[in-house]
């Protein structure tokens, strides 16, 4: 099943939110216009606005009052994809040029502190403490996320623990804050909310060890990238930690640096993929799966609860 | 009223606590500690002291709101083009993490605290300077005038934002002012010392000359129109606490002397 028919009976207040993004993220001057325009339609699934609505869908559902949450968040992740095609010097994203390739970082610079600005602006809409509390604090751990990531490259010592904490800052805390901070807009018992806001923290995890496994199983064209990219780059994903504690392997991942080229790396991925580290790595993200469809057995079953449970099975066994 | 020495200690204490909030040891290895502008802590403390509040909502408000001024200032230092070297890269990297992880931590302070209508304000004045840098950088300004306004926009957005949100309106136009005075003292010695400057190059392309008597002769007659703004609303204000008057009179003794100079250098 597609992923978008899961949440068909969502549309109408998914094209009310596209709208919205659209007016908002889109500034006085040409150039944020454009750039607005630019992405807002190479935007992917919006799985954040998603979790948002399902997250109201267990209280005083009010669209007006929701969509403010859901096209904040949205703007909040597309402000930091702006940023990291600069820290990553991507020319391209979705198949489509990024905004630094079309202009040049000064510009995807002020394009995405400008989003950020509107994310903020629209997010104040709503006068509650908790949830400004609870964003605030996974914007800041996100960024530290960030800065982690480029502290751990190349760094091959690291442990598992390293790797979950990371992961859960750079994409399981954004994706768990989106199903609780649309529960909380909805005014929904914090019970029920902080469980929300537990499953998408489980899903996120197993999102990104699912993302992580297909750097190394996609092929360059699903990926829109070589396959291998995270570690060519140093970045230690899941399947590199497994691999590290063969020592044969171990060996030849350690000599990895910002020096080795994609040829090089190339037979060394192949090596990785028949490790064993891949299953290794797919038994963790089931295992938060698992955890996930537990959660969501403690939650009032509704539609939105079926909706959930299709969507994490979906992402967490998708194939690219 | 206050007095000076004991604002000056306020300054102090508050710069220590920017200095904190922003440390982080890994930032700290590869990109420069931010620059905390003193001038721009006297003015925000003026400011919010007027709005009678708590001395702890008033260093949060001054703590915030430059957070958000450091913020976009790291992420100007991020180079038009990627630098490969592999240093270089890292540090532009951080640059860009730096920068967004400040503007978080301005969010976060203000969640904390219950303040959401200043998280707007703040919010509205980043888009506005983000908005008139493009406009600045794309070389948009087609009049003297309108480059001006604009840099004016750049380095005051955020202040005036505040003081229209808390109808203290007066306090806008001298930070307005007072704000761009500085700027174009600053890029006025940059143009001397190094011989680039943006300001300038914007000049130059909207003149169309880059005679470099000529040019400082249209810009020198801009700054004493804002030094001259200033002084008239320097004497409509007397609430004002003497350390900022004096560090305004500084400010206009410096930009003042300009002409005088260049008329004594011939």
């Amino acid at each position: 099943m597609k992923l978008s028919l899961m949440y068909s009976y969502l549309n109408t207040d998914l094209a009310l939110i596209e709208k919205e993004l659209e007016a908002t993220i889109q500034g006085e001057h040409q150039v944020l216009q454009q750039a607005g325009l630019h992405l807002v339609q190479s935007g992917g699934k919006r799985l954040r606005p998603v979790f948002v609505l399902l997250g109201g869908k267990f209280g005083n559902y009010d669209i007006e009052k929701i969509k403010n949450v859901a096209v904040a968040l949205e703007l909040i992740h597309t402000a930091s994809l702006v940023h990291d095609d600069v820290i990553d010097d991507a020319d391209m994203r979705r198949g489509k040029p990024t905004i630094k390739a079309k202009w040049d970082n000064k510009i995807a610079m002020y394009t995405g502190d400008y989003i950020l600005g509107s994310s903020l602006e629209i997010i104040t809409r709503l006068n509650n403490p908790l949830l400004h509390k609870y964003l605030s604090n996974t914007i800041v751990e996100v960024c530290l996320g960030e800065i982690e990531q480029i502290q751990d490259k190349y760094d091959f010592n690291q442990n598992l623990r390293n790797y979950l904490r990371r992961i859960k800052r750079k994409t399981a805390l954004l994706i768990a804050t989106s199903c609780q901070l649309g529960a909380i807009a909805a005014d929904v018992p914090s019970d029920i909310h902080k469980k929300l806001f537990q499953f998408g923290y489980y899903v996120g995890m197993s999102f990104q060890i699912t993302d992580d496994i297909l750097d190394f199983t996609g092929t360059a064209e699903q990926l829109g990238k070589p396959a291998g990219s995270d570690l060519l780059q140093g970045n230690v994903t899941l399947p590199v930690l497994y691999a590290l504690n063969e020592s044969t392997l171990r060996d030849q991942i350690i000599q990895v640096s910002d020096k080795t080229t994609p040829v090089e790396i190339k037979p060394l991925i192949s090596l990785i993929k028949q490790s064993g580290a891949i299953q290794k790595s797919e038994e963790l993200s089931n295992l938060y799966l698992a955890k996930a469809f537990h959660v969501l057995e403690e939650l009032p079953p509704n539609k939105a609860r079926n909706t959930l449970y299709n969507i994490a099975k979906f992402i967490g066994k998708r194939k690219f | 009223m206050i007095e000076v020495q004991d604002i000056k200690k306020l300054i102090a204490d508050l710069k220590e606590q920017i200095e904190k909030k922003t440390k982080h040891s890994y930032l700290q290895k590869y990109i420069a500690s931010p620059i905390i502008d003193e001038d721009k802590i006297l003015l925000l403390y003026s400011i919010y002291e007027e709005l009678q509040i708590s001395r702890e909502q008033l260093q949060n408000y001054v703590i915030t709101t430059m957070l958000v001024h450091i913020a976009l200032d790291t992420h100007d230092t991020v180079p038009k083009n990627t630098i490969i070297s592999s240093k270089s890269l890292k540090s532009q990297q951080l640059s860009v993490l730096a920068g967004d992880y400040f503007s978080g931590l301005y969010y976060y302070f203000l969640a904390e605290t219950d303040d959401i209508m200043l998280i707007r304000t703040l919010a509205e004045g980043i888009k506005d300077v983000n908005e008139n840098k493009i406009s600045l950088y794309r070389n948009d300004p087609e009049h003297v005038d309108k480059l001006f306004s604009c840099i004016e926009k750049i380095e005051s957005a955020i202040i005036s934002k505040i003081s229209n949100r808390f109808q203290i309106s007066k306090w806008g136009y001298l930070a307005s002012n007072f704000l761009l005075l500085k700027r174009l003292i600053q890029e006025r010695e940059q143009f001397l010392n190094k011989g680039c400057s943006l300001l300038f190059d914007s000049l130059k392309r909207i003149l169309g000359k880059d005679q470099e008597t000529y040019l400082l002769n249209v810009y020198d007659r801009y700054t004493d129109h804002v030094r001259s703004i200033i002084e008239k609303v320097l004497h409509s204000n007397p609430n004002m606490n003497e350390l900022l008057a004096t560090r305004i009179k500084e400010l206009i003794f410096n930009s003042g002397s300009i002409m005088n100079k260049i008329v004594e250098e011939g």
